[in-house]
């Protein structure tokens, strides 16, 4: 099976995991694309991380990142709408028929339920990035400064994401 | 919804969508918001609030769920087809554009180095926001239990994401009551 083929089954796959959005999944990503498959190494992955976070638009590009650093930009494209091909279709289906059935007390119900699942993953992203960039000085003094910044005050998240980028080029200096 | 707003064509919803998109840093959830309901008038609050609640229990990303379902409404299976396409492909352009530049620059130790700061503060990000996530959920013995769990099951013991969530979803709607009073249906 071509790379391509391979990258757009995964897509489709991960799609219906992103449980509460798409950030759930950037840990499977990270299984997939660094642990099993060796598709990147741990840097590429943060950087496409990184990048798909100072880029704008939806939290999911990193899935799309990863199909343009293996098979250019076609399958970037292509990789980025097969991760968001099946979730779409099942909400325009479930709009159309579920949305009525669902009182908004029991939708609720089940918003609290998934609020710890995807908690738990996020932070699980959170924390497995650094671990796999090797923890040193730099990385976990950034990532903890950001934590507690993004965490209790409103500073923007570019802005937080820059801050990195240049205390990164200083400490090579 | 009420049809007092004209229908949009596909076309225009891929604008409308792009439009939103390109200006989402950090989030689209709050420039969806600010287009559809105070610039365009194409949504009342409540009814905003009403897609995106089912957005969030379905899966996948939720503002892109929200995007389908609003282009459903206004041209059907074309309509959900251009405004996901709006949301993804002009950011994925630029995202890309950008991979590109970055990885021009990266042989240079600075650049290496300024991309490892900016990884690590991209794994900051993930931690705060888990932390605000958690808001509503802090003080709620289920809820914490499920998430410290969850962090377990996939950060430490780093199982398969689809195994673990055929155990962890039907356990945190149990112990979250949902099957309570008559069940789901």
């Amino acid at each position: 099976m071509s790379l391509l083929a391979q990258l757009v089954l995964t897509a489709l796959g991960l799609s219906l995991l992103a449980v509460g959005g798409a950030v759930a999944i950037i840990p499977e990503v990270h299984r997939i694309a660094v642990e099993t498959r060796g598709w990147l190494t741990p840097e590429r992955f943060a950087e496409l991380y990184a990048i798909s976070q100072a880029s704008p638009g939806p939290n999911a590009m990193l899935i799309g990142l990863l199909g343009w650093a293996l098979t250019g930009w076609i399958g970037g494209l292509l990789t980025m709408l097969a991760f968001v091909g099946p979730t779409s279709v099942i909400a325009v289906l479930a709009f159309r028929r579920w949305a009525a059935l669902l009182p908004p007390a029991r939708q609720a119900a089940i918003r609290g339920a998934l609020l710890p699942v995807s908690v738990g993953l996020v932070a699980s992203a959170g924390v497995l990035i650094p671990v796999s960039l090797g923890a040193g000085l730099l990385v976990i003094g950034v990532a903890a400064s950001v934590a507690m910044l993004h965490g209790t005050t409103g500073t923007h998240p570019l802005l937080l994401l820059l801050g990195g980028a240049a205390i990164g080029a200083l400490a090579a200096l | 919804m009420t049809e007092q707003p004209p229908r949009l064509t596909p076309p225009a919803l891929f604008l409308l969508w792009a439009a939103i998109a390109v200006q989402g840093f950090g989030g689209t959830l709050p420039f969806a918001r600010r287009e559809l309901i105070e610039r365009r008038r194409l949504l009342t609050e409540a009814e905003f609030a009403e897609l995106l609640a089912l957005g969030q229990i379905l899966p996948g990303p939720n503002v892109i769920n929200l995007s389908a379902a609003f282009g459903d409404r206004h041209a059907g299976w074309a309509g959900a087809a251009a405004s996901v396409a709006g949301m993804v492909v002009v950011p994925m352009l630029i995202a890309m554009a950008l991979a590109s530049l970055v990885g021009a620059a990266a042989t240079r130790p600075e650049v290496q180095s300024a991309l490892l700061g900016m990884a690590a503060a991209a794994a900051g990000l993930l931690i705060g926001t888990a932390w605000r996530m958690a808001k509503p959920m802090r003080t709620l013995v289920p809820s914490v239990a499920v998430a410290a769990s969850m962090f377990v099951a996939i950060a430490l013991l780093r199982l398969p994401l689809l195994a673990v969530l055929l155990v962890a979803l039907p356990v945190t709607l149990w112990v979250h009551g949902v099957f309570r009073r008559g069940g789901l249906t």
